[in-house]
């Protein structure tokens, strides 16, 4: 049996090998090394995040559910996001889920003395409030492609579309931000 | 050439054109000041859209993998059908043991009947008939033992403790198949819920 300490060192795919054998450590691993970004990723999708802390546990439960259809030549991190993003994607569509309108207290970078925190406060509340405007399927193409550096082929994986419908919306997307944040643009 | 040189400038920005098609685009944009403007909007953009951070967890990774492990055991739950099918599943080897001591029983009577008949010490004119045998075993042995009742009547005991002997055979032979059935469904359950 693998000590604890040595699944640190092996890879996803070797971690998922064990996981099957029997060693549920090494899927405990996995958890630990992607839960931040799923939970990144689906909060940013829908703005909650009670909702993004229950989609990453349902997201490695069905992992864990469902790891003998796991294909090795996939990274578990794409697979294990095309999982969340789904999950979410289905949250949203059912609840039919609206922007929430209230700001709320987000880590902002340190803007100086008292007015500037406000004014970055104030504008990661506007991009906020802009990228949740975003119909649902584009606004996935663009959290994956902007903040977790997905390439065009992953988030095609990742969400099941051709590739030219990630570029085609990955361009609405920003279209539709640069509208939105047009102040904001000029002044940078 | 601009035309062009805008449709490819987010694909540019994304790292994803490669070959002829980037030298292309990298050469136009060092002459083109419009494109080179709509790249600059893209740079702002992203780092614009870095503002909207994401919390960190609120439950720690360990705690979620146990979440998780702790769910992955728990069962689905069942439907009210579901529930029945399986109390009847689990409860057919205990039918069939108990049916087939029943009949066990009632033949290992009957046997004695017979004996005791044929020793006159019961008589049987007064019981109901209990030879009732599914009728293709009746059949293939009755035609067997009338040959030799014919010519030996001291053998029709026999013939019907053959009979008895022959059914409790079949009957204990599909009681084991069904068992067997049964232990093999389990084991396959057993496993895949490992």
């Amino acid at each position: 049996m693998i000590g604890q300490q040595s699944f640190a060192i092996l890879s996803d795919q070797e971690l998922v090998a064990s996981a099957l054998e029997g060693e549920r450590q090494a899927f405990g691993e996995l958890v630990c090394r992607h839960q931040e970004g799923v939970v990144r990723v689906v909060y940013r999708m829908c703005g909650d995040q009670q909702l993004a802390e229950e989609a990453a546990q349902e997201a490695f439960l069905r992992a864990w559910q469902r790891l003998r259809s796991y294909k090795p030549q996939y990274a578990f991190r794409n697979w294990i996001f095309s999982i969340a993003t789904h999950f979410a994607l289905d949250r949203l569509r059912s609840e039919r889920e609206t922007v929430p309108v209230e700001d709320v207290n987000l880590p902002a970078e340190d803007g100086g003395g008292p007015e500037g925190k406000f004014e970055v406060k104030e504008r990661a509340n506007q991009v906020r409030r802009a990228v949740l405007a975003l119909p649902p399927g584009s606004r996935a193409v663009l959290i994956l492609r902007e903040y977790e550096g997905l390439a065009y082929n992953e988030i095609a994986s990742v969400l099941g579309i051709p590739v030219g419908t990630v570029m085609s919306r990955l361009n609405y997307a920003r279209n539709q931000l640069r509208q939105a944040l047009a102040g904001y643009l000029e002044q940078s | 050439m601009t035309e062009h040189a805008s449709e490819w400038i987010p694909a540019y920005y994304d790292g994803e054109l490669h070959g002829a098609r980037l030298k292309s685009v990298a050469a136009h944009l060092q002459v083109c000041p419009a494109c080179q403007a709509e790249l600059d909007e893209l740079r702002k953009l992203s780092g614009l859209l870095q503002a909207f951070s994401a919390p960190q967890p609120q439950t720690s990774p360990e705690r979620l993998a146990a979440q998780v492990m702790l769910r992955a055991r728990k069962p689905a739950p069942r439907t009210q059908l579901e529930r029945v099918l399986q109390a009847g599943w689990q409860a057919s080897p205990l039918a069939v043991i108990g049916g087939w001591a029943f009949i066990q029983v009632v033949l290992w009577i009957a046997a004695l009947v017979l004996v005791a008949d044929s020793g006159g010490y019961v008589d049987l004119i007064a019981l109901p008939d209990i030879r009732v045998w599914p009728g293709p075993i009746t059949l293939a042995g009755g035609l067997l033992l009338d040959l030799a009742q014919a010519y030996l009547p001291w053998m029709e005991l026999g013939a019907d403790l053959l009979q008895l002997l022959l059914f409790n055979l079949g009957l204990t032979v599909a009681a084991a198949v069904l068992l067997w059935g049964w232990l093999a469904s389990w084991w396959i359950r057993v496993k895949r819920s490992h």
